[in-house]
């Protein structure tokens, strides 16, 4: 009897083939939904300074709400990260000023920190519509140029506890006060020409010929000069020089105000439109000044060295004034080329 | 003539001996066999089994692939799912209870493999087990090239990180008769738990207000914030006859800069900046740019210390007018990284607003003139509909005195505030 083989074969068990699946970014699992379109709008950026804080989210769920949370943090706007608080910042005292969308808050002063602010009402369902929450009297945290993330919950509960149902953070920057500087140097602007324009920006001639005296005829002839100043106390405006001369001949001047008489010894001026003789013109410009003293007499002429002939009493814009002279002079006056230099100073206190 | 036999007993002996022998090598060898049955089997080779899809529970598409290790016509096959490679076959779950057949590559045979729901012999088809057969006589090599059996809409077990087997027999025959089993293997398949990558991008907002000496769209005015600072600009000695813009000089006793607002967010909803004119001591005209502490007169006077703030809608200024404003000459690009900008193409995501736009949308500049809200109520220069990297906002103040506005040193402080709708 033949022994009965049997092929045996073995069967060597394959290596099964498993295939790891990594999903990459798969969503994370969060039980809350997030909050959209939401932002805080702060008052003012400047380090602790009482600030109005505006806050606007649209709910997402529609389930109950009894509570929302607002967490200020320095660090971080993620729930799962631990919370800094941001130094210096103070909600304890805020109130709650304005709400629209889902209202009926009231703050909770029991759960309220000086970095946490809640706000509660009774539970009702939520509405998945815009909302806002307008803080007054929040105390801005001290650092500047800080950024700040306010982490947003919604609760069922009416105290902030359990889980939340909305959630989502916003962020806003601190930052000191920006300044634009400035200086405005004291100013007067004295401009003389025989003509010139009422702002000094032409003038014309810088001297004047009166021509042949006469005994029977009096002589005149005009100059001007323009004043401004930002001196709030105005300016005065002097005359100095010496009367019509040649050599040791001299026309007398008139040392107090005095009309014009031919074949008198004469010389004076004022700053007035003058009808005898017709000459010169009233003070014209957008300023204030006016003439003075032994100047401001129309028909009156004078001229004493260092006399003040006009003024502003405050700050003010050019004011043109034209000066008229007259030289009379009698039978007997010598013969020679007289002249005279005169200057016109003006002077302001600031 | 003698013949030696081996006496009967001898044989028995033999018989007796072989027989325990036998029973010891079967006994031996059985736990090596894969499957219950003992069948003169070939081994397929090569064997493997690619899932779509590891999840638990998933709907998967399985591609077998296999060396026949005997070459001749396979005309069945039998795919039985088991939650062990030895032994008894348990199901492991209703794998095959929505499978179809896919498609099969490599046969020398053209005939199709089918699925047959029935079975017959030694293949009962069940959830469990799958039953493919076809007509075709085709004599299969076997080795070379491995011939490959799709198998649509398997369904992996339900458990996670279990491994469940396949059993393979192929037959000759498409009615699975046991006597017509040519080759057999088993292939294995793991299900795993997914593996979460979890990552979070929290909000951002970086804003900071600074001076620059930059007069540019496009020269950087720093890489970002941490290079950004001052906290103001000089616009000099103010003269009637001139409009003073910055940058003033500084042999005019200005600081030579600009103002500058930088910001970054990731807020996709947008973002705005505002300034807010400071309320400084003083009577009337608190926010302009004044003598702190000055007694200023209501109405626009030329001779108080405030000089009259230009208001909420821009304008030129004309020297001597006395006048005190704002402008955003343009947004600088120089230090943005991550997308295209450039204020001449306008793809600047952060953009002047109405009455402080400098030049124009695209042109840096401040011909269109200035403006200034002295009442402390916040005024938004500039908005973004979307994220903003460091784009800044290059500030340009002007002043004019009158020739009666008094002497005096002169300040205006303004609060810059950024909102980001996330």
């Amino acid at each position: 009897m033949a022994f009965i083989q049997h092929k045996i074969r073995l069967f060597a068990l394959a290596a099964g083939v498993a295939l790891l699946l990594i999903s990459a970014l798969n969503p994370s699992v969060v039980s809350a939904l997030i909050l959209s379109q939401r932002s805080v709008a702060v008052s003012t950026a400047v380090p602790s300074a009482t600030a109005v804080y505006t806050y606007s989210f649209t709910f997402t769920s529609t389930s109950n709400v009894g509570s929302v949370q607002f967490l200020y943090c320095s660090n971080s706007a993620l729930f799962e990260d631990p919370c800094v608080a941001p130094t210096g910042l103070d909600v304890s005292g805020a109130t709650l000023s304005q709400q629209s969308g889902n209202v009926g808050f009231s703050i909770d002063a029991g759960n309220t920190t000086a970095t946490s602010l809640l706000l509660t009402r009774p539970v009702a369902g939520a509405t998945p519509i815009a909302s806002t929450y307008q803080f007054s009297g929040i105390t801005n945290p001290s650092t500047a140029n800080q950024t700040v993330f306010v982490r947003i919950r919604t609760f069922a509960s009416t105290d902030g506890s359990g889980s939340s149902t909305d959630q989502g953070a916003v962020a806003y920057a601190t930052q000191n006060f920006f300044s634009v500087g400035a200086y405005v140097p004291p100013f007067i602007k004295l401009c003389v020409a025989v003509t010139l324009a009422i702002d000094c920006s032409s003038a014309n001639g810088d001297s004047i010929n009166l021509g042949t005296l006469s005994n029977t005829t009096v002589r005149t002839a005009t100059s001007q000069f323009s004043i401004a100043t930002n001196d709030p106390g105005g300016y005065v405006a002097y005359v100095s020089g010496t009367t019509m001369t040649s050599g040791n001949n001299t026309i007398t001047a008139l040392t107090s105000p005095t009309p014009s008489l031919p074949g008198q010894p004469q010389f004076g001026l004022n700053l007035r439109q003058n009808t005898v003789p017709s000459v010169g013109s009233e003070p014209d410009g957008s300023g204030s000044a006016t003439p003075i003293g032994s100047y401001a007499n129309q028909n009156q002429f004078a001229f004493n060295t260092g006399d003040a002939v006009a003024s502003a009493t405050s700050s003010t814009d050019h004011t043109r004034m034209t000066v008229s002279y007259i030289v009379n002079i009698p039978r007997d006056q010598k013969p020679g080329q007289y002249t005279t230099t005169l200057t016109y100073i003006a002077v302001a206190q600031f | 003539m003698r013949m030696s036999i081996p006496p009967l007993k001898q044989q028995l002996r033999s018989v007796y001996l072989a027989l325990p022998a036998a029973v010891l090598a079967i006994a031996l060898v059985a736990p090596l066999l894969l499957f219950g049955n003992v069948y003169a089997a070939g081994q397929l080779t090569q064997r493997s089994v690619a899932i779509t899809t590891a999840v638990p529970s998933a709907s998967s598409t399985w591609t077998l692939s296999f060396q026949l290790g005997t070459a001749g016509q396979v005309q069945g096959i039998k795919i039985a799912a088991c939650d062990t490679a030895l032994g008894t076959c348990n199901s492991p779950g209703a794998v095959f209870a929505s499978a179809t057949y896919g498609s099969q590559s490599n046969w020398t045979g053209a005939t199709n493999f089918a699925k047959d729901a029935t079975g017959a012999n030694d293949c009962t088809a069940g959830t469990a087990t799958l039953c493919l057969n076809r007509t075709d006589t085709t004599s299969e090599t076997a080795g070379g090239t491995a011939k490959t059996i799709v198998i649509n809409s398997a369904t992996n077990v339900a458990a996670a990180n279990t491994t469940w087997f396949l059993r393979l027999t192929t037959y000759s025959t498409n009615t699975y008769t046991a006597g017509s089993i040519v080759d057999q293997g088993t292939v294995a398949a793991s299900t795993s738990q997914t593996l979460t990558v979890n990552a979070a991008i929290q909000e951002v907002l970086v804003f900071c207000i600074g001076a620059t000496a930059v007069n540019d769209a496009t020269t950087s005015p720093g890489a970002d914030c941490s290079a950004i600072s001052g906290t103001a600009v000089d616009l000099g000695t103010l003269d009637s006859s001139i409009v003073s813009v910055t940058p003033v000089a500084v042999s005019s006793g200005g600081s030579n800069t600009n103002g500058v607002a930088m910001m970054r967010t990731n807020a996709v909803n947008g973002a705005t900046v505002s300034y807010r004119a400071v309320q400084q001591t003083g009577t009337n005209h608190q926010g302009t740019l004044r003598v702190s502490g000055a007694s200023c007169n209501v109405g626009n006077i030329n001779t108080d210390q405030c000089i009259d703030a230009q208001g909420a809608t821009q304008a030129t200024f004309t020297a001597g007018t006395e006048k005190f404003g704002m402008t955003v000459a343009g947004t600088n690009c120089g230090a943005v990284t991550s997308y295209s900008c450039a204020l001449a193409s306008g793809t600047n995501n952060l953009k002047a607003s109405t009455n402080y736009i400098g030049a124009s949308a695209i042109t840096f500049g401040n011909s269109s003139g200035f403006a200034w809200d002295e009442s402390g109520t916040a005024q938004q220069i500039a908005s973004s509909s979307t994220v903003v990297d460091n784009e800044a906002l290059i500030l340009k103040f002007a002043a004019t005195p009158s020739i009666t506005t008094p002497t005096g040193s002169y300040t205006a402080q303004s609060d810059f505030i950024a909102v980001a709708t996330y």
